[in-house]
């Protein structure tokens, strides 16, 4: 057997585990500015993210207007999945949402 | 029976990878590529998904719109005490805010309109922006702004402030007297924070009207109840719960996933041709070297622990570089182009930091999807192989 190469790939397996190791605790450390975007979150109470904003219903497409795609074309077919978001009468499918379920 | 590891055993498997050094080291940088592929979608989508969770928390319980021939029109804000007063309601503040299109740069703005900036407000934007001088916010028409709004705004030659139109045709001049730290970039990019006498103006709103109303609910088991409540006692409105958000982070996820799911398809089946190269038959040389040990006197159960140990170190070893690799690549260097999957397409492009978070579900998917089939796809071919007799496989 040789020893050498042996010895260099237990050697390369734990230089990589111990790598992974401190990623992760220099990551855990890095994550302290949740209380900041929590403080601005319940100031502003606006949901989502600023992800994209190429059209008002994007941004805080659960605060926009009802099927705001419409406005487009009433035959277009739904284009961004920002737009799967519509809200049941709560007088008449209280229970029972036709097509979202939330899973958990 | 007892079994402990062998470490002559696990230093002949070693050496038998290397002395099929060039088809290994093959097989190690594809599995560890695919994995490292896969790993990295899936850590984006996590920290994205575990950004908006950990916001959730803080968002209003109830939002209450207007509806007017289906569209979303001002509520009124006397409406704002008839909401105060039904039971369990803690707290209903009317919110101006809406979208200011910026045609330029062909992006849409966020505006808020802030109602006061007495003591407690300044300190608590003092913590979340960079720049910040609010001595006489209204007199002084300031504004805060996100990272992007600002940038944008430079790129157009604005240094400083902006002229928003209203809806008469007239300016309104508002100077920057903030710009949100880039830690709260995800929530801040494209939002602009005014005094909400200048956001009516802007929008060409009236004193007595409002964007919509949010609620809090003291107790949280009741937020059903009092949004049944809303709806009925306003037919014309509709009341969004903290529910119905996270069902639409849902969708969003779902919609997002599949894609994912597209991509997974293809890596999986790209892994599964190796797996299914390697499991359909050894190559004669590895028949006769496993003929060779029976003939030296292996057990079965020696062949097979031996094959174990070889098939571990390589799958094991190449799970987690590309685990640590993907890591690397993710929280490090912020996942160029995978990320733009999700950000898609915009001109007000985030420049944002993914929040770090250890998903020990999704990592120990990614374990069981590669790790165990490989194991397998050697172990089966070796054990078939090694319940032959000797000179049979030699032959």
């Amino acid at each position: 057997m040789n020893k050498k190469l042996s010895v260099s790939i237990l050697f390369f397996s734990a230089t990589v585990i111990l790598l992974t190791f401190i990623q992760i605790v220099y990551l855990e450390s890095r994550n302290t500015h949740m209380s900041e975007k929590r403080l601005l979150v319940k100031k502003t109470a606006l949901p989502d993210l600023a992800l994209s904003t190429e059209a008002h219903f994007i941004r805080h497409r659960s605060l926009s207007d009802l099927f705001s795609i419409f406005s487009n074309a009433p035959m277009l077919l739904e284009y961004f999945p920002s737009t799967f978001v519509y809200h049941y009468s709560g007088v008449t499918q209280q229970k029972n949402p036709a097509r979202i379920e939330l899973e958990k | 029976m007892k079994s402990k590891l062998n470490f002559l055993l696990f230093e002949f498997s070693l050496s038998s990878i290397f002395r099929h050094g060039a088809k290994n080291i093959f097989i190690f940088f594809v599995f560890t590529l695919l994995t490292f592929l896969l790993s990295s979608v899936l850590f984006v989508s996590n920290s994205i998904k575990s950004e908006l969770d950990a916001t959730l928390d803080s968002l209003p319980d109830i939002t209450v719109q207007k509806l007017q021939a289906g569209r979303q029109t001002n509520i009124p804000v006397s409406r704002v005490d008839e909401l105060l007063a039904i039971q369990g309601v803690s707290k209903a503040v009317p919110r101006i805010w809406g979208y200011y299109y910026f045609a330029k740069a062909g992006v849409n703005f966020s505006v808020l309109g802030i109602d006061s900036f007495d003591d407690q407000y300044k300190s608590l934007y003092r913590k979340l922006a960079d720049q910040y001088d609010f001595s006489n916010f209204a007199d002084k028409s300031l504004m805060l702004v996100g990272k992007g709004v600002d940038g944008i705004l430079r790129e157009n030659y604005y240094k400083g402030y902006f002229n928003f139109i209203k809806p008469d045709g007239t300016f309104v001049k508002m100077n920057i007297g903030g710009i949100f730290t880039g830690d709260t970039r995800m929530e801040s990019n494209d939002l602009i924070l005014m005094p909400k006498s200048k956001a009516l103006e802007i929008f060409g709103m009236h004193d007595d009207e409002a964007t919509d109303i949010v609620i809090r609910v003291a107790n949280p088991v009741e937020i059903p109840n009092i949004a049944t409540k809303i709806s009925l006692k306003y037919p014309d409105c509709r009341v969004i719960t903290k529910e119905d958000l996270v069902i639409s982070y849902q969708n969003i996820f779902d919609y997002k996933g599949g894609l994912f799911l597209a991509l997974f398809v293809i890596s999986g089946f790209t892994f599964f041709m190796i797996i299914y190269d390697k499991a359909s038959g050894l190559s004669s040389e590895e028949k006769r070297e496993i003929g060779i040990l029976k003939a030296l006197g292996w057990k079965v159960d020696d062949i097979l622990k031996e094959k174990f140990y070889e098939a571990f170190a390589i799958s094991f070893l190449s799970f987690i570089t590309a685990i640590c690799m993907s890591m690397f690549f993710v929280y490090f260097l912020n996942a160029p182009f995978l990320r733009n999957i999700f950000i898609g397409y915009s001109t007000l492009k985030p420049d944002f930091i993914l929040p770090f978070s250890l998903n020990f579900q999704t990592l120990s998917v990614i374990f069981f999807v590669t790790v165990p089939i490989y194991i397998a796809a050697t172990i089966v071919p070796s054990w078939r192989v090694a319940s032959m007799d000797a000179d049979e496989v030699m032959r």
